[in-house]
């Protein structure tokens, strides 16, 4: 093989100084928070459908919770097609797992493991998949709830939460979250917490499912509203205390 | 063995004066002196069945599996050189899903087929790779309905109803008819299936179902000596 030309530079190599190479800088269309949450029977996660283009709430039916296999439940914020692509990844890997039909199956423990390698080798070559991940599921009866982000760091929880939920909503699990709770006092708990983020949060939409997964199976509700209030006193007349010039 | 090649049959690059690839024959030799593999095409679905002959026994019950998944909605079953057919279906798979990953829906049966074929028959192209000696069925639900397809080594490849390779195909009826007693005493049978009611995917056969097939087959059997 002879050598073609003089320049030595491929453009296909990722690792020559001068390449910019796919370098993902910013998000487009993002999800915000996903609330993840144990309860007696299994773990249950509760997300928006919101997809938003910057500050335009654009796309309002985005499914950001998904079964993966038969254990595990996985809800994503952050960039949507990131998290399309990682689904790809993960139904490959399922599809494999299941082809080994040998009895065993991916539970959520490996998944989350496997997810953890795949960002942070995606985060150190500075082409991270930008999604905040969190990844639930019971297997032989063992729950499990942890979460990755777009750097690497992983961790496991009782509750977890991304985005404005880190700030809105796990001071609220810290203070009423119990070990024995019922589906429906979870869903409760979930449910104030998603009021408190549609309220606050600029980029949640009011539709939302809640994902409970069991020894039994995998669960995602249909789409539902929250009521809401917005007739306080000082939503009526705004600039009662301080007269602007709009 | 029947003919003798004297010389032509040194290289699968080697043609007879007849026409003939030696090698390429010999390998279907390979199948031919298998295990009893057999499939049946129905309205509904595929099933697949194979004779494992269990060469000692101290083997675990339920290894060795002969027949294995290639994509959620279809399975291949493996006669001759289990090696070589662990190739075949690795490869297999290896399509299936880089198919899916460009085209976004599953393989169709015939595409698969097609390029199992094409694998199989490359190996018969060069002197430096020997032919695969296993025959594979390959069994497959796609939007065009259940299919059955035969690849043999020579990388023929033909669509079936009913299909059977390795000893007992010519006297395939169930396969304990076809099962020789005298000379092949233990073997386990392994069965699968992909048809409407296991979802389109491509599983092993119920337990129970299983056992009730085993037990019909055994006494049709009876039936059919008694006559």
């Amino acid at each position: 093989m002879e050598p073609v030309g003089l320049s030595s530079a491929s453009s296909k190599d990722s690792t020559s100084l001068d390449v910019g190479s796919e370098r993902n800088r910013y998000p487009y269309v993002t999800g915000t928070s996903v609330l993840g949450v144990k309860y007696k029977d299994g773990v249950a996660l509760a997300a928006d459908l919101g997809g938003s283009y910057g500050s335009t709430l654009r796309y309002k039916s985005v499914e950001r919770i998904k079964a993966i296999g038969k254990h595990t439940l996985l809800g994503a914020s952050g960039e949507i097609s990131d998290f399309q692509e990682i689904l790809r990844y993960l139904d490959e890997l399922i599809l494999y797992d299941n082809m080994w039909d040998d009895g065993n199956s991916l539970g959520p423990k490996e998944i989350h493991n496997y997810l953890n390698r795949v960002m942070y080798n995606r985060r150190n070559k500075f082409n991270p998949l930008w999604n905040s991940l969190v990844i639930g599921g019971v297997k032989n009866g063992q729950k499990y709830l942890g979460m990755v982000g777009m750097i690497g760091t992983h961790f496991e929880d009782n509750h977890v939460a991304t985005g404005f939920g880190n700030h809105l909503a796990r001071p609220i699990f810290r203070d009423e979250w119990r070990e024995d709770m019922t589906f429906e006092e979870a869903v409760r708990l979930l449910e104030k917490c998603l009021r408190v983020l549609l309220y606050r949060d600029r980029s949640a939409i009011n539709k939302f499912q809640i994902a409970k997964i069991t020894d039994e199976g995998v669960t995602i509700s249909q789409p539902y509203s929250l009521k809401t209030f917005w007739g306080f006193s000082a939503f009526k007349d705004p600039t009662k205390g301080a007269e602007g010039s709009w | 063995m029947s003919s003798i090649g004297t010389g032509y049959d040194l290289s699968v690059t080697t043609f007879s004066p007849d026409g003939r690839v030696f090698q390429i024959e010999y390998a279907a030799k390979a199948v031919d002196n298998s295990g009893t593999v057999i499939g049946i095409k129905c309205k509904d679905g595929i099933v697949m069945g194979v004779e494992k002959l269990i060469s000692s026994k101290m083997m675990l019950a339920g290894s060795n599996r002969r027949i294995h998944s290639v994509h959620r909605h279809s399975g291949m079953a493996v006669a001759g050189l289990a090696a070589d057919g662990r190739q075949i279906v690795t490869r297999a798979k290896s399509e299936a899903t880089s198919y899916e990953r460009v085209y976004g829906e599953p393989i169709p049966v015939k595409e698969l087929a097609e390029r199992v074929a094409g694998y199989v028959h490359l190996c018969t192209l060069y002197w430096w790779l020997r032919p695969f000696g296993c025959g594979v069925l390959l069994g497959g639900y796609d939007r065009d309905g259940p299919q059955l397809y035969m690849i043999e080594p020579s990388g023929v490849s033909y669509r079936y109803f009913g299909a059977a390779i390795g000893k007992g195909r010519q006297a395939a009826k169930t396969i304990y008819a076809v099962h020789d007693e005298a000379k092949d005493k233990a073997f386990e049978l392994e069965m699968s299936w992909v048809c409407d009611e296991s979802n389109r995917q491509h599983q092993k056969v119920p337990d129970d179902l299983l056992e009730e097939a085993k037990a019909a087959a055994k006494a049709a059997l009876e039936e059919m000596d008694a006559d």
